[in-house]
């Protein structure tokens, strides 16, 4: 009897006990998860990778490239094509004024991924102590990969653009074309992207490309978040497309990433 | 039960369970994976006494917070569930593999359930297509939880858990 009453009160304590620790801010709380990873993160971040020669035979002639490879390259293609758009349209300014202010200088801080955490989250290693900051964006092999969610000291929790509770402002830009149109665009929890609020008016196919929009401190130029792979009428709303969009990156082969810490002109000063 | 190699033991299956090892056994962009953690502490909450079982189940839980992302949802529903499991401890027979698949496939949905569940409530946070991704998870879990069982079985001699009687 006395021991079915003890079992009780520790029962009891200890759910007392996890009901405050549920209870506290998630900004205090996270600390502890932050001080596990910085503590273990050798061991948490220790892969052990399949040569690619096991998985793929190569071929005799050389005469493609693997699929990490051929992203790779359309992602710096796609990149290029939209820094030359960006200077035509800087061009076009200069042609009527000097800009006063110089560019902001953007900075990428590397980072290794530490582990990819179940609901499309990535724990990367720097962290407020390397100028990571909540909100800016995270970029591999020159495409943008998500953006920073939680930091800590050392280290910091970045969103994939997969994740569904993630948004982005985004530009739709046809290939070979200047124009764009706004929109944004959100993850579809899984491994690809969803551009939904876009009527049926506006001119979508298949192939046209998505752009992370440049933003005030945080990107200064578009950088490519993947190409547009699926344009059909939504089914709740037969006015809007429902747009799928395909990131070009691997997520679960992510070993690296770059944070983009952008100095701003006032912090410079 | 020797409190410090039990502490080890956890450690070890806590670091391996967050760990990038296991996006090796991964499956599908839905990122279903086993949590080694339900499997030990199906295992734990049914081998030790009533009393041992609470402890165990609050530090396993306890373990899975400090290594995942938010610090409160598995210490409650891993305590929950661990002492319910605890306690039908007696109508269970999981000598066989076959016998051991169902009760941790369920106690992996009550956990996984309560842990989404009062994770959304702390940071709004979902995990993605959790009707698809939880009883998977789950099916995966209670799987590798009933292969690894006999390897928990050696283990809980090291830790000095009295094996029980089989009927």
């Amino acid at each position: 009897m006395m021991a079915k009453a003890n079992n009780s009160s520790l029962f009891i304590g200890f759910l007392m006990v996890s009901a405050a620790v549920l209870i506290l801010p998630h900004q205090i709380t996270s600390n502890l998860n932050a001080f596990f990873i910085e503590l273990f993160s050798p061991v948490i971040s220790l892969r052990i990778d399949i040569p690619e020669e096991l998985i793929n035979s190569k071929s005799p002639g050389g005469e493609w490239v693997t699929r990490q490879e051929y992203n790779r390259l359309w992602v710096a293609y796609k990149n290029i094509y939209a820094d030359l758009l960006e200077e035509h349209e800087r061009l076009e300014k200069m042609s009527q004024y000097r800009s006063y202010l110089p560019k902001s200088g953007a900075g990428l801080v590397a980072a290794k991924v530490i582990r990819k955490e179940s609901g499309q989250f990535l724990l990367i290693s720097r962290g407020a102590l390397d100028g990571v900051r909540t909100g800016q964006y995270v970029m591999s092999d020159g495409a943008v990969v998500g953006t920073v969610s939680e930091v800590s000291t050392a280290n910091a929790r970045v969103t994939l653009v997969i994740n569904n509770s993630h948004s982005l402002e985004v530009r739709i830009i046809r290939d070979q074309s200047t124009d764009y149109l706004r929109a944004n665009i959100k993850g579809d929890g899984v491994s690809a992207c969803k551009i939904p609020l876009v009527s049926r008016e506006f001119d979508v196919k298949p192939g046209d490309l998505v752009y992370a929009s440049p933003t005030p401190r945080f990107l200064d130029t578009p950088r490519i978040i993947g190409e547009i792979t699926q344009v059909v009428p939504d089914q709740n709303n037969p006015l809007l497309w429902d747009i799928t969009v395909n990131p070009p990156i691997d997520y679960d082969k992510l070993q690296e990433v770059a944070v983009v810490v952008m100095e701003t002109v006032m912090e410079a000063k | 039960m020797k409190w410090i190699n039990f502490v080890l033991t956890i450690m070890t299956v806590t670091l391996i369970n967050a760990g990038s090892v296991m996006g090796l056994i991964t499956i599908s962009s839905l990122d279903i994976r086993p949590d080694l953690l339900i499997a030990a502490l199906a295992f734990f909450a049914y081998i030790s006494d009533r009393r041992d079982a609470i402890i165990t189940s609050f530090m396993v839980g306890f373990m899975a917070d400090i290594s995942g992302s938010t610090m409160g949802p598995s210490m409650i529903a891993f305590g929950i569930i661990g002492v319910c499991f605890s306690a039908l401890r007696d109508v269970l027979l999981m000598e066989r593999l076959r016998n051991r698949i169902i009760p941790i496939f369920l106690m992996s949905m009550g956990a996984m359930i309560i842990v989404d569940l009062l994770t959304a409530i702390k940071t709004g946070q979902h995990i993605a297509r959790p009707y698809l991704t939880i009883p998977l998870c789950s099916v995966y879990t209670a799987a590798v939880g009933a292969v690894i069982w006999p390897l928990l079985d050696i283990i809980a001699v090291m830790l000095g858990v009295k094996k029980r009687n089989s009927r």
